[in-house]
């Protein structure tokens, strides 16, 4: 999926927590966000989900206008919180067969796939037992697993290296990831973690203060190639 | 015992300030952070009930109501200061913060007793405004007495209040009394109302109530103390007084109680929602049952909301299929709408029983237990505030809460119209039981039964206009409107609620009237302002002019 952020801002009283970003994201890319604590990273995401409403702006999913009322488009897209929602009583099953059927994704074929992200998420010996049993990781890895199943076009994803995931978690949603993003989807995360950033991600956005200070592939961002030092480099100018 | 010292705090903010001032972008960084906290403006509302107080006892008419105002308002009030206890004594939401400090069980305890006091000073604060205008007014010519007397009075109340909330909290520790506090609320507003404007419920009605309840309630024993100053009247003082002198004891024990039984470390599993005891050890389910469970796809069917019954099945069969899936969401738990008719009809059965009992053996017109009784039947069957969801439960997400809904591909025009859908059908089927309730309490007043089935579908037919209205309440929980500078939205509410709640009232006099032209009218307004408010506010969630992250207080972590 495309996404283009037209002039996008967010204010709060006198405070632009987002201030006029303009981007465009092609499809299938893997992009990182990063930037120093308040720089607007998870605000971001939040308006992309729709959650936050825009002080000035338009967001564009592949060339359309994005707003709360178009269901069409939020079916392609997914987003996780860092703190997943879940119904505390409900088994992993059937919170991704939730997923699915909101996603209207649960046609034939759809067990296959969950079986093969429950094998790969390490979560077969603990599909049936009540969400709020599980570890912060575990819950996690549930609500990854339904909306990978659900197949978005688009990911939003909230500091997922911060998740409580296991390494085995992680390198699951990597692999997973680069495949979707060579299929054609659009990953986006926020993470403070900058050798993960560097590593994976075809693109990184570097906020500051609301404000776009960066977008490229992280070659592109710095002399030496490091996200730290372009981070360094913003706490001075300061 | 502080948390910390104010004097130190402040030299820091001071040495802050001066050093952030010489940066030029950290001072505007700093301006705009004060600027963007959020604000609370909403307890300044709280105002308005000892004003709203007045008012009502202003008249001549209306000063027989100055002391069932008063036991009404001061026990909700200590239900709600019960369910405080509860939270900050034993939820662990507001003491796990101190398990990352270096404090002692004693000292998190006596923050919590320390927060509790300082909270519920208003509450004597409210009464004592209450007390000093209505004494003034009825004891003209001795100020300083009714003065004096006014603040004895509100500290009477507010010590009972309290002292009442921690002995029901010892005697119930896991009642929800939060609950029972917001449903005496609406209950009571949406009772009053109708009652009232049928013309059963007269000041002197409500003395009477005032009169069967002043023994049930421990601020009901200050307030029989206080009935001959106040009202002129001769009310027993021996017993009272020795009630209150078990309620202190009680409080003391019930305190002493409490403490041994506080224990601020916090659960090592989030089990806050959950009523039952976690099990010690995760149960590893076999692998092979759960890829029979997901190949049999019976994952996707695992919570059927239509299973509950012929109510459920009926108001399915309206669902188209994309209905189905939203409902999925909304009804995650049954909805036990089929299974609530038995325990309604013995609510509808048992309540005029009672009642006649009470008027038979105990000498009085109980017609508040025809009331109470008759509306939680009816609030059983029928989704009197529009229904619980699932769907617009709130959660927290980046120190802020939202509803559920938001977090799936569901619009909001999807929700309503399942909701409006399925409560119409659960409207319809309660009809029967309206009307019958109506034809039996109007029996009971010895009034004509065609005037109680009346009443009762007219009842019927104001709460289902307003379903529209209580709908929109459900979006705003969810949003910043009222905290994010959204103000029309709120006095747009606040204007449309009171020319509802007036309408209402209109269309309940003109029965007496006997005007059908008046009565029609009176409700189509009612119908149309609640299409009015409830369009308007979705429009504005539509054009996003507010956030779906509202303030987080008391909403769990997700």
């Amino acid at each position: 999926m495309r996404i283009e952020l037209a002039g996008i801002s967010k204010v709060y009283g006198r405070k632009r927590v987002l201030d006029r970003i303009r981007l465009e994201v092609p499809a299938g890319r893997i992009v990182a966000v990063v930037g120093l604590n308040g720089a607007g990273k998870s605000t971001l995401l939040h308006c992309l989900a729709g959650l936050l409403s825009l002080s000035e702006g338009t967001i564009f999913y592949d060339d359309e206008a994005f707003t709360r009322e178009r269901v069409d488009l939020r079916m392609r897209f997914g987003f996780l919180p860092d703190f997943p929602v879940f119904f505390n009583h409900m088994m992993p099953l059937q919170h991704i067969g939730m997923a699915l059927r909101l996603y209207e994704k649960d046609g034939r074929g759809a067990e296959d796939r969950v079986l093969d992200l429950l094998r790969g998420f390490d979560l077969m010996p603990v599909a049936g037992t009540p969400m709020v049993a599980l570890s912060r990781g575990q819950i996690y890895k549930v609500a990854l697993t339904a909306l990978i199943a659900a197949n978005p076009e688009l990911w939003l994803l909230d500091e997922p290296m911060a998740s409580g995931m296991d390494a085995l978690g992680l390198r699951e949603f990597r692999e997973r990831a680069r495949t979707a993003a060579a299929a054609g989807a659009t990953v986006i995360y926020t993470t403070q973690i900058l050798a993960v950033a560097e590593q994976f991600s075809d693109e990184v956005i570097v906020l500051h203060r609301g404000r776009l200070h960066a977008h490229g592939p992280v070659a592109s961002l710095h002399a030496d190639g490091e996200l730290e030092s372009v981070l360094a480099g913003l706490r001075e100018t300061a | 015992m502080t948390l910390f010292s104010k004097s130190f705090v402040r030299g820091l903010q001071r040495r802050v300030w001066t050093e952030t001032k010489q940066h030029p972008q950290w001072k505007s960084e700093a301006r705009a952070a004060r600027h963007s906290a959020p604000r609370t403006a909403q307890s300044r509302w709280r105002w308005l009930v000892p004003l709203l107080a007045i008012g009502v006892t202003a008249t001549a008419k209306g000063a027989a109501l100055a002391l069932p105002i008063l036991l009404a308002w001061s026990a909700t009030l200590m239900f709600f200061r019960a369910a405080q206890i509860q939270q900050l004594f034993f939820a662990h939401s507001e003491s796990t913060p101190f398990s990352q400090f270096p404090v002692t069980e004693q000292f998190v305890f006596r923050h919590a007793a320390r927060r509790l006091l300082r909270t519920s000073l208003w509450l004597g604060v409210d009464v004592l405004f209450f007390l000093a205008a209505f004494a003034v007014r009825i004891r003209s010519e001795v100020i300083a007495e009714s003065l004096l007397f006014a603040a004895a009075c509100a500290v009477g109340i507010w010590a009972a209040a309290i002292g009442g909330a921690i002995t029901l909290v010892w005697i119930r520790p896991g009642f929800p009394f939060g609950i029972i506090s917001g449903f005496a609320l609406s209950f009571g507003w949406v009772g009053i109302l109708i009652v009232s404007s049928a013309k059963l419920l007269t000041p002197a009605s409500i003395y009477t109530g005032y009169e069967s309840f002043r023994w049930c309630l421990p601020t009901g024993w200050v307030c029989m103390l206080i009935e001959p100053w106040l009202q002129g009247n001769h009310a027993p003082f021996i017993a009272p007084l020795a009630l209150l002198a078990g309620l202190a004891v009680a409080t003391v024990l019930a305190a002493r109680s409490l403490r041994r039984a506080f224990n601020f470390w916090p659960p090592t599993v989030e089990s806050e929602n959950s009523s039952e005891p976690l099990p010690a050890e995760v149960p590893v389910t076999r692998v092979s049952e759960i890829e029979d469970a997901v190949t049999s796809r019976i994952f996707l069917s695992a919570q059927d909301w239509t299973r509950g019954g012929f109510l459920e099945r009926t108001a399915a069969r309206w669902l188209t299929l994309r209905e189905h899936r939203v409902m999925n969401l909304a009804l995650i738990l049954p909805p036990g709408w089929t299974a609530g008719y038995p325990y309604a009809c013995l609510f509808l059965i048992a309540t005029p029983t009672v009642a006649w009992l009470a008027q038979s053996f105990g000498g009085v017109r109980p017609e508040w237990i025809l009331v109470l009784g008759t509306l939680a039947g009816l609030g059983i069957i029928t989704p009197l505030f529009g229904g619980a969801w699932t769907a617009f439960d709130l959660v927290r997400v980046a120190h802020r809460a939202t509803a559920v809904c938001n977090f799936w591909p569901v619009s909001l025009r999807e929700m309503r119209g399942c909701v409006l859908k399925l409560n119409l059908v659960r409207f319809l089927f309660a009809l029967p039981c309206w009307l019958c309730a109506g034809a039996s309490s109007t029996a009971f007043f010895a009034a004509p039964i065609s005037q109680g089935i009346i009443i009762a579908g007219k009842s019927w037919l104001l709460v289902l206009a307003l379903q529209l209205f209580f709908l929109a309440f459900k979006y705003s929980a969810s949003t910043n409107d009222t905290s994010s500078g959204f103000l029309f939205v709120t006095l747009f509410g606040a204007i449309c609620f009171s020319i509802v709640a007036a309408a209402g009232t209109a269309v309940f006099l003109s029965v007496a009237a006997g005007s059908f032209l008046h009565w029609l009218i009176a409700v189509a307004v009612v119908a149309l302002l609640s299409w009015l408010l409830e369009t308007a506010y979705r429009r504005a969630w539509r054009a996003q002019q507010f956030d779906l992250l509202a303030k987080s207080g008391g909403v769990p972590v997700a």
